[in-house]
């Protein structure tokens, strides 16, 4: 049997396995999909301040301004670049029988997981904001999902205001996207210890 | 390309990609790649407080800022000249009363009720019929609501009480001022 790094080649390839390939092709081409389907999660404090936010796009708007932090709108740029190569590398290792394909597959299947992952973390470092906001006698806390009506009177004045947050229908999208990329990867086994 | 190279490879791509993204970024901002904010925040501080201030101070709205209009009634029934007793029954009447906005940015007026006080009686009474936008320099035209009856038998009042409730960016702010009578 022909040999590469130590292993027979059909060892190598993919198996001839329709359907999980397949399904590959879809989740790359799904994966390619997923910057462009807007923000993951929306902070909304009354109108004052508008928070959108997903791995690979911002918008901070305060008080109708636009707000930007030019390092990190790079930062979430090449998240955006590298997640369209990961769906480009789902695409070509589900077309392709190389040696190289079931790498390719792999790399970019895990990725959207990444990302699910990065934003959930991202979104409960708020908990500990609230106390934050708690030490420094702010009437109210941050929801982590959910609308809340904040209401408090000063002398004969009453002000209320909303606090909305939510997860879009785009992270449903990529979570989805994410748990179809990790049973990619699982069905397509890493390669067998080198043959010494 | 050998397996060990493409795993390395793979690995390390991530990484190229955001050092990549930063240079280019790094170039593309005069090379003032901040992590800071940047946009026209130096006045928001400033904008934020003006805006509270004044929605939050015991009256936004005084009586000068009002001037009667146009009285009308949905009733054939002469305003002017006419004595309570005549006023038919739940015939209402609608006074277009303008006011210049005192505030300097555009706010929603929600509601508007306006109580004519003599004798610590409430003698007259009008509502603002349907919400209103304010706008900064510009005098609205709001029409207000009452009872006929409540018209013809106010002269004069000791105190006013306003009550309203006002929109500005997401914020609601309920409030009740006291104004002079006549």
């Amino acid at each position: 049997m022909e040999e590469v790094n130590g292993r027979g080649i059909d060892e190598q390839k993919i198996e001839e396995n329709g359907w999980i390939k397949v399904l590959a092709l879809i989740t790359g081409i799904a994966v390619m999909t997923i910057p462009f389907t807007g923000s993951w999660w929306i902070l909304k404090f009354a109108e004052v301040l508008i928070f959108e936010f997903s791995p690979f796009d911002m918008r901070l708007e305060f008080l109708g301004e636009s707000v930007e932090i030019p390092a990190i709108q790079y930062a979430l740029l090449s998240f955006k670049i590298l997640i369209v190569i990961s769906g480009i590398f789902i695409v070509i290792g589900a077309l392709t029988n190389k040696w190289w394909s079931r790498h390719l597959l792999r790399f970019g299947a895990g990725k959207p997981a990444w990302f699910v992952l990065g934003i959930l973390i991202t979104v409960v470092l708020f908990i500990p904001l609230n106390s934050y906001l708690q030490n420094m006698d702010i009437p109210f806390q941050l929801p982590i999902y959910g609308e809340k009506t904040v209401s408090f009177q000063q002398e004969n004045i009453r002000v209320s205001f909303k606090i909305v947050s939510k997860f879009t229908e785009s992270f449903i999208y990529a979570l989805i996207v994410s748990i179809l990329g990790l049973y990619v990867r699982f069905k397509i086994k890493p390669l067998p210890p080198k043959k010494v | 390309m050998g397996e060990g190279s493409l795993k390395l490879f793979l690995w390390l791509l991530p990484f190229l990609i955001l050092a990549g993204s930063l240079t280019y970024g790094y170039y593309q901002e005069n090379q003032d790649l901040t992590l800071f904010l940047t946009g026209d925040i130096q006045e928001i501080p400033a904008k934020l407080e003006k805006k509270f201030s004044m929605s939050m101070s015991e009256s936004p709205f005084s009586e000068s800022d009002f001037k009667m209009g146009e009285i009308r009634t949905d009733c054939s029934f002469n305003v002017s000249g006419s004595s309570p007793e005549q006023a038919p029954e739940d015939c209402k009447v609608s006074v277009d009363v303008l006011l210049k906005s005192p505030f300097p940015f555009p706010v929603k007026l929600k509601s508007l009720e306006i109580d004519y006080i003599k004798n610590d009686l409430v003698v007259q009474k009008i509502s603002l019929k349907r919400e209103v936008t304010l706008e900064p320099d510009e005098t609205a035209v709001l029409t207000l609501e009452g009872e006929l009856k409540d018209f013809l038998e106010t002269s004069e009042y000791d105190r006013t009480i306003m009550r309203f409730v006002i929109e500005f960016m997401g914020f609601t702010f309920e409030g009740v001022s006291e104004g002079r009578g006549r």
